[in-house]
């Protein structure tokens, strides 16, 4: 069961937009396809929900799985604005000729289920942006999908209406069991929702696998820079060997690299201080709500560690010990 | 109070020249330097029903606008749509294109159409006139309806899509809902802009289809008053229902639309 992706390519003219993109979605998971603007995330949508034609490369619908048992909800929700939220909800039973008395019931446990109670008559520009977000979700959800495609689907909330929307949307896939292909540029809305994450960029994935894994091991220097908050530590890889200003620790080389080399070591990984390790002089300190965030010297070169747990004092000179395999990247 | 005062005047300015036409036609007599006329009476609006071909210009013209009409939608519409969301044209040389009709001069394309149209047996007929006609009230209709695409845009016709809509069903109660107010504005200048088509109608109709602006434009030259502006009273009535009969035919659908 599922949706597999393999080896598809799109084309605007000589302009390419997708490059070999192969991805596969199980049921019940959330996917979420991560990067920069204008990268054709939103094209990969509309070419699974059979909007856009595929010019190569297959879709491959398994089990239950089918296009339409797939739904696309667009960014900025396109709630029908001549329609209530109740029509607007009922829209895809309707045009399947769903009887009356079904697609009464079905929008009345969709409004009790996302709280929309008292909103059936109003129209959309009636309603505020959570209530929108609410009633495009109703819409999509009562059709039973087996696959849903959100499209930047909380970019217009604010901060705490999104955080509230995440947990109502993990909560309506805990229920209803669907599988979510999520398109975000927002990093902290992808590391929270995601069971796993495809980073894209340049129209090809960069990198697929979990939140965690692509937080501390990016596979490169694009992924790593693209997700932000990266500090990057020149040296020369040599095997597991990593040397860098006169110092020389074990990292994990999945690429085989050789030569010059960056680290990766992720701001909020975590840090403790010990007897071995990486030699790095405490700058300075700086409290934050997450923690406090520490400027660090190694040699020539500078550090941001906001994880550090221990007792820390500038000018002191530590030792780091790292709570994740540090990656090096090609230059 | 200024703003009341503005108002009247506007009023005043567009009701003046009506005002005028209304005496011309219930007048027997006015001769300068009088302001009112000195004489009223029905015999301008008797002389004006007994014309043999006054009944028939008003149900051609009126039949004319609006078969045009439908026909300029039909071409209008899902050409707009294609326009609205291509890429492979600029934006400039669409209108451009759009415009030609108006570029180019109209008695141009009449005399060259009227030559095709004898080869191909249309002169004289409702269908020749109804072509010839919806070739100038295209631009009006396009450039209406595919600002109202654009202004639409194509996320709600997706997502009827992608919620199960089939292409009729999205028509039917997203994109003909949604674009109304649009398309009763294309439709009624369509109308009126065919009801008023002088040229087409002359050399395409050869004389054979009479409508009321080739009976009003002569009087009006010869300087019958009186009659010419009996004339253009029905004009107005007929262009009137005419374009509230639009209305109501396509604006009377969008009951839930606000904005």
């Amino acid at each position: 069961m599922g949706l597999e992706i393999s080896d598809v390519s799109l084309h605007y003219g000589r302009k390419q937009i997708l490059k070999h993109i192969n991805l596969q979605v199980a049921a019940g998971e959330i996917l979420t396809l991560f990067g920069p603007s204008g990268v054709g995330k939103t094209t990969i949508l509309k070419l699974i929900a059979g909007m856009q034609p595929l010019q190569s490369g297959a879709l491959d619908f398994r089990g239950d799985f089918s296009q339409e048992r797939t739904i696309l909800v667009l960014q900025d929700f396109w709630l029908f604005p001549h329609m209530t939220v109740f029509e607007n909800i009922a829209f895809g039973l309707k045009v399947r000729h769903v009887n009356t008395t079904q697609i009464a019931q079905q929008v009345q446990a969709m409004i009790t289920i996302l709280k929309l109670q008292g909103l059936a008559d109003h129209f959309p520009d009636q309603l505020s942006g959570g209530q929108q977000q609410r009633v495009a979700l109703a819409r999509a959800i009562v059709l039973k999908p087996k696959l849903l495609l959100l499209d930047e689907p909380f970019a217009s909330l604010d901060s705490s209406l999104r955080q509230k929307m995440h947990q109502l949307l993990l909560e309506l896939q805990q229920q209803y069991h669907f599988g979510v292909i999520l398109v975000t540029h927002d990093r902290d809305e992808a590391f929270e929702l995601s069971d796993r994450l495809a980073v894209l960029i340049d129209g090809e994935i960069q990198q697929i696998g979990t939140p965690q894994t692509i937080y501390e091991q990016p596979q490169t220097r694009q992924v790593a820079a693209f997700i932000g908050g990266m500090n990057f530590l020149a040296g020369i890889i040599q095997g597991q060997q990593f040397q860098f200003e006169s110092q020389e620790i074990t990292v994990v080389n999945p690429n085989q690299l050789t030569g010059p080399v960056q680290l990766v070591i992720p701001y909020e990984v975590a840090a403790s201080l010990s007897h071995s390790g990486i030699q790095a002089e405490i700058v300075s300190l700086q409290w934050q709500p997450s923690g406090v965030l520490a400027h660090l010297r190694v040699g020539q070169q500078t550090l941001v560690l906001t994880n550090i747990q221990g007792e820390l004092h500038p000018g002191e000179v530590v030792y780091l010990q790292f709570g994740a395999n540090l990656q090096v990247v090609a230059n | 109070m200024k703003r009341t005062s503005t108002l009247l005047l506007a009023c005043f300015l567009v009701a003046l020249p009506l005002v005028v036409l209304l005496l011309w036609t219930v007048a027997t007599q006015w001769l300068y330097p009088a302001l009112v006329p000195q004489q009223f009476g029905g015999k301008v609006l008797g002389q004006m029903l007994q014309e043999p071909n006054f009944w028939p210009a008003v149900l051609n013209s009126f039949v004319i606008a609006l078969a045009t009409t439908v026909v300029t939608l039909l071409i209008a519409m899902p050409a707009a749509k294609v326009l609205a969301t291509q890429h492979f044209m600029s934006q400039r040389l669409l209108t451009f294109m759009i415009y030609l009709p108006f570029i180019l001069p109209a008695i141009a394309i009449v005399t060259s159409t009227q030559m095709l149209f004898i080869q191909w047996h249309l002169t004289g007929t409702f269908t020749g006139i109804i072509l010839s006609h919806t070739y100038f009230t295209l631009p009006y209709a396009m450039q209406i309806i595919l600002e109202s695409y654009r202004k639409m845009g194509q996320g709600y016709a997706l997502t009827a899509k992608s919620l199960g809509a089939k292409p009729w069903q999205i028509l039917r109660t997203i994109t003909w809902p949604l674009m109304a107010p649009g398309i009763a504005t294309a439709a009624g200048l369509t109308f009126i802009v065919s009801l008023s088509q002088y040229l087409p109608t002359f050399f395409i109709g050869g004389g054979k289809i009479m409508t009321l602006p080739l009976i009003l434009l002569p009087y009006a030259n010869n300087g019958r008053f009186g009659l010419a502006s009996a004339y253009s009273v029905v004009f107005l009535l007929v262009t009137m229902i005419g374009v509230l009969l639009l209305k109501q035919l396509i604006g009377g659908w969008h009951h839930g639309l606000r904005n």
